[in-house]
Formats: C-alpha cells, structure tokens, sequence
C-alpha cells in the first residue's frame, strides 16, 4: 500500500533534529487523569533529546508500545514500564504514581490489578521522596484558596482529590512552572483545567447550580418560603455565572462567593489587579444584562 | 449598591460546608473527559484560531514598525498611540497579555483601528465573545485622527499607518498565518530587546501602581526604551524592505488598495524574517 510520503528530511537540517518519525498527539479518548501523567512524560521525553530507539534499548521493551504509550493508544499501561520510563527520563516517581493509580481507576482497572503492577517495583517506596521546598511553600500559601475554588464546583470528596491532583501535577511539571512567565499563574491553570475536568458540564458549560445551597444568606433565611425564593434567586445567578468565559468566572468566584479582596485574587492569580478589576466589570455588565435588564419602555417613544 | 451588586451580594457562600453535599453519588452527569480542553469554553476550536491570528498579527505589526514609532512617547511612561500599539504586541508576544490589553484599548480610544482589532483577537482567545464581538465592531468605527500621517517619510509600509477594517484583515489573517506555518521567523535584535525588557518593567509599575490600568512601567521608561531602540536602530535588522515604492503611494485612503499592497508584502516580510 502507497502510503503518503513523509517530506524527505534536507541535508542542510540541522543535527539536533530528533531522527525518525514524529510522536503524534495524545489520542483525544485518553481522561483528565492520565492526560495529567502523559503530558509531562512526554514534555520530559522531548526534552531529552533521546530517540524511541535509545529508550527501547534502556528499557527493554518494544519501540512500537513505547510510541503507543507516549500517545495514550491501546491499553492503559502498566505501572512497571511507566516506572522505567521515569527513572529514564528523570521524572519524579511519587506524584506520578498517584496519578497513574488515579488514571488506573479511571480506566476501571481494579484494585488488584493496580497492586499487582506495583509489586515489581520495589523502590516505589524507596523514593516516595518530598517534593521540593518552593513546592511545599507554595502549596501552603495557596492550598486554603485552591479549596475554597474547588469547593464551589465539587463535592468535598472531589474537591480533596481535585486538588491533591493539582499539587501532584505541579509536582512533575516544576520546573517548567518556575521557567513560566509566573508560577502563580501556570499553577492556577492547572488546578482550573483538574477542577473542571471533574465538575459536571451541561451544554459545555460547567454545572455551579449546587453553590445555590452553600449560600450564606440561605443559611440566615427561616422562612420556609424564604429560603425557596433564596434558592431560586441564587440557582439563576449560578447558572448564569456559568456562562462567564473562564478568566471571568474565576475572578467572580473568588470575589463575590467567597468575599476575596481584588488585592488577593490578583496574587492567587498571578495576573495584575488592574486585569483583575476589568474582568470582574465586564462579568458584572454580562450578568447586569442576563439578570436585571433594563425596564421595557413604555410603547414607541421616538 | 445597584441591583446586580445586591444580587452578588447574596451569592456569598459558607466557607466550611457542615452537611455533605449530595447524598446522591455524582456519578451522573458524567464529567468533561478532557482535562487540556476543560479550561476553555466550548467554541475551543475558534479560540485556538484567534490566539494564533493574534500572534501573527503581533509579530508582523511588530517587525515591520519603524523603531522611531516606537519610540515616540506623550510622557516619560506613557506612549503615544501608535507606539502604545506596538509595546502592547510585544508583552503579548511574551505571554503576558493583560498589561497588553489596557495599551491596546488606549490605542484604540486614540484611533488606532488595529489595536481594536488586537482586542478582539485577544478577548477571543480568551473565550470572551460578547467583549469580542465589541471590538470586533469598534474595528470598523475607529476612526484614525484627522491629521494625515506626515511623519512616515521613508516611504516603506507600515501597517500601523493604514486603515483597518474588520473584513479586509480577516482575510489577510487568514494569508499571514497561513504562510507564517511556512516559515521559521527570527526577531530583529530590538524586538528581542524589548521582548527581554517591558514584561518585566511593566510587572514592575502594576506593583508599584496597583491602581492604575495603563501600565505605568516607571519614570525611566522612555528612556530606557529609546536607549533599547537606538542601540539595536540598524535599519538593515529592524527595517530591512527596501524602499522601492514610490513615496505616497501608500498614504492612499482607499482600503482596498493597501489590502492589496498588504497581501503583495507579506512574502517578503516572511523571506525577510527567515534570514
């Protein structure tokens, strides 16, 4: 079968070029979770500039599953060549190993299966080793709010593991987020992208309808009748508030539903106040417009 | 307190929830599969587009602006129009677009028609139609100031000194991320320069100036800019095109005649750059 073909490589390409075939995508089917893992593997495995060929001779395993593993095709991998594949490319094995267990269950593996891969890696234990100090720091500083920003999406459950996921994530992906222009900001985008990937969405929009029960006000009402129209007032918000672009939505959250001054949000955000002010305006005009429309004119004045 | 803010007010939540949630085990509605694309609001796909058509169109107004442009300004920290253009197409072509956004809605207030396209390009890609779809209008009802612009008398191209409208761009959008796919672009060593400089400057002045949207980037800003300029001023790395035009036969009003010139430059801003 003629396939079509690949432009040759030009004798004038420079030698750093990585030889062969280039690794395609991550397969569109492939969850939150393990996306979590394979991302920064293959960061970590285009970086290093070795070829499928070098790591199939270190690991001893077929070049063809290395490239399916890399790409997230076929069947969910097991933990032991995960665990080779990281120690190769220098990639730290605890966080990766929560999430791959994660991904695991995902994958409806059963809990059997996820032990009886770890048992031929004994050094797992061995190298259940902390995360670096500035990791740790950071995590104290902004664990409190990343909770509080999850919470308003996720049960207490979810939320937990939404945000263990995040740290976790940032663990493997470190350096890149100290390179980034702002850690702050490379770390928020990844607990939004872990947070979201576990809220529920309806029509592509996230579900924020059961914030309408947590509210404080609906906690101050008495009246039977009082709390229904809370409820019916504040799930229209919600869903309302839903429809904000990300950016938006974010800054809503932290300062109307959890009372955060704009000083903090810009800090947790990593973004300048002055972004800050302006997203929650033109949020505050989208809401105006959704929810208090101007009254109606009275007949055709001209 | 106006009625959107008392409704806000109410929406308040309880920071430590004392009943579980849902007795009901979420199991349904089923999550979003995709982590990477969870972030982004559904039209992803047109979000992706205007991020890469912003960049471009960043790029090209910022190699193909003359350096004394850039180096006009009203104060020592703010830029007059054109030159607030072009430094908020370099913080955006560092990643660090907010400071970008309040330049370009200054430019755009000051009649720069492309900085109102940047906005809608940027509040696309951010998800943000409603903003977008503004911006997208003002695009076209931006007016540049009534004077003629006398200052370009090199008699070179310049795209920040042409008229803009919504649809002749998309279609130059269209052609210049199209051949920017085909190419590996270099930046002159001034671009680099202030790539290098104002993200960090303008970091800076929103610490120092929390309150102020335009960037106010401190009192050496000017300077340090027209330092940054004139160091790197070779007209043969900023502005390589050679003048071969007649002078003034860019300087006509009629759109379609620079959209034209603008598709005939484009591949030669592009072998330019590949050098």
């Amino acid at each position: 079968m003629i396939t079509p073909a690949e432009p040759p490589a030009s004798p004038g390409r420079p030698s750093s070029a990585r030889p062969g075939r280039k690794l395609g995508p991550i397969a569109p089917t492939v969850g939150s979770a393990h996306r979590a893992w394979l991302h920064p593997m293959r960061q970590n495995y285009l970086a290093s500039g070795l070829t499928l060929n070098d790591l199939s001779t270190r690991v001893r395993f077929a070049k063809s599953k290395l490239s399916e593993l890399l790409r997230g095709v076929g069947l969910y991998p097991r933990w032991e060549i995960v665990y080779l594949l990281a120690t190769e490319l220098g990639m730290p094995n605890w966080p990766l190993y929560q999430l791959w267990c994660q991904a695991a269950y995902e994958a409806h593996k059963s809990s059997e299966w996820v032990d009886n891969c770890t048992e031929g890696t004994p050094t797992l234990t061995a190298t259940h080793t902390a995360p670096p100090l500035e990791h740790r720091a950071f995590r104290e500083l902004v664990e409190t709010d990343y909770h509080l920003f999850a919470q308003a999406f996720l049960d207490d459950d979810q939320r937990d593991a939404a945000v263990d996921d995040t740290f976790d994530i940032l663990w493997l992906s470190w350096d890149d987020a100290l390179a980034s222009q702002d850690t702050r900001r490379y770390a928020w985008n990844v607990l939004r992208a872990t947070v979201m990937a576990r809220t529920p969405h309806r029509d592509g929009w996230p579900e924020l309808g059961m914030a309408a029960f947590d509210t404080v006000a609906l906690k101050s009402c008495t009246d039977p009748a009082d709390r229904l129209n809370q409820i019916a007032e504040s799930l229209q918000l919600f869903t309302a508030m839903s429809r904000l672009p990300a950016h938006q939505l974010d800054v809503m959250v932290l300062r109307w539903l959890y009372d955060m001054p704009p000083e903090n949000v810009s800090a947790l955000l990593g973004v300048p106040l002055a972004a800050v002010r302006s997203n929650e305006r033109h949020a505050t005009r989208f809401l105006e417009s959704v929810l208090c429309p101007p009254p109606p004119t009275e007949g055709n004045t001209p | 307190m106006t009625g959107i803010e008392e409704l806000l007010s109410r929406a308040l939540l309880v920071r430590e929830r004392t009943l579980p949630r849902d007795t009901v085990p979420a199991s349904t509605p089923r999550p979003m599969p995709d982590a990477a694309h969870a972030g982004l609001n559904p039209p992803s796909g047109s979000s992706h587009a205007a991020a890469e058509d912003l960049r471009a169109l960043c790029e090209t107004l910022v190699q193909h602006t003359p350096p004394h442009t850039v180096a006009k300004f009203v104060t020592d920290q703010v830029p007059e129009p054109r030159a607030a253009l072009i430094l908020a197409c370099v913080l955006q072509l560092t990643d660090t677009d907010e400071g970008a956004r309040f330049w370009w809605q200054y430019a755009a207030g000051a009649g720069q028609a492309a900085a109102a396209y940047c906005l809608y390009l940027h509040h696309l890609a951010l998800g943000e139609r409603d903003t977008a779809d503004f911006w997208h209008r003002q695009t076209d009802d931006v007016q540049p100031p009534p004077q003629p612009p006398a200052f370009d008398h090199c008699g070179t191209w310049h795209p920040a000194d042409h008229r803009i409208t919504s649809t002749s761009t998309t279609h130059f959008m269209r052609i210049l991320r199209h051949l920017a796919k085909q190419t590996v672009r270099s930046r002159p060593a001034g671009v680099s320069k202030l790539m290098a400089y104002i993200p960090a400057a303008v970091t800076a002045g929103y610490l120092r100036e929390p309150d102020t949207e335009l960037p106010l980037p401190g009192r050496e800003f000017a300077r340090r800019i027209n330092s940054l300029l004139t160091a790197a001023d070779r007209p043969s790395i900023w502005d390589s095109r050679p003048a071969r035009h007649a002078p003034g036969a860019y300087t006509s009003p009629d759109t379609r005649g620079v959209d034209r010139e603008r598709r005939q430059t484009i591949p030669e801003q592009m072998g330019t750059a590949k050098r």
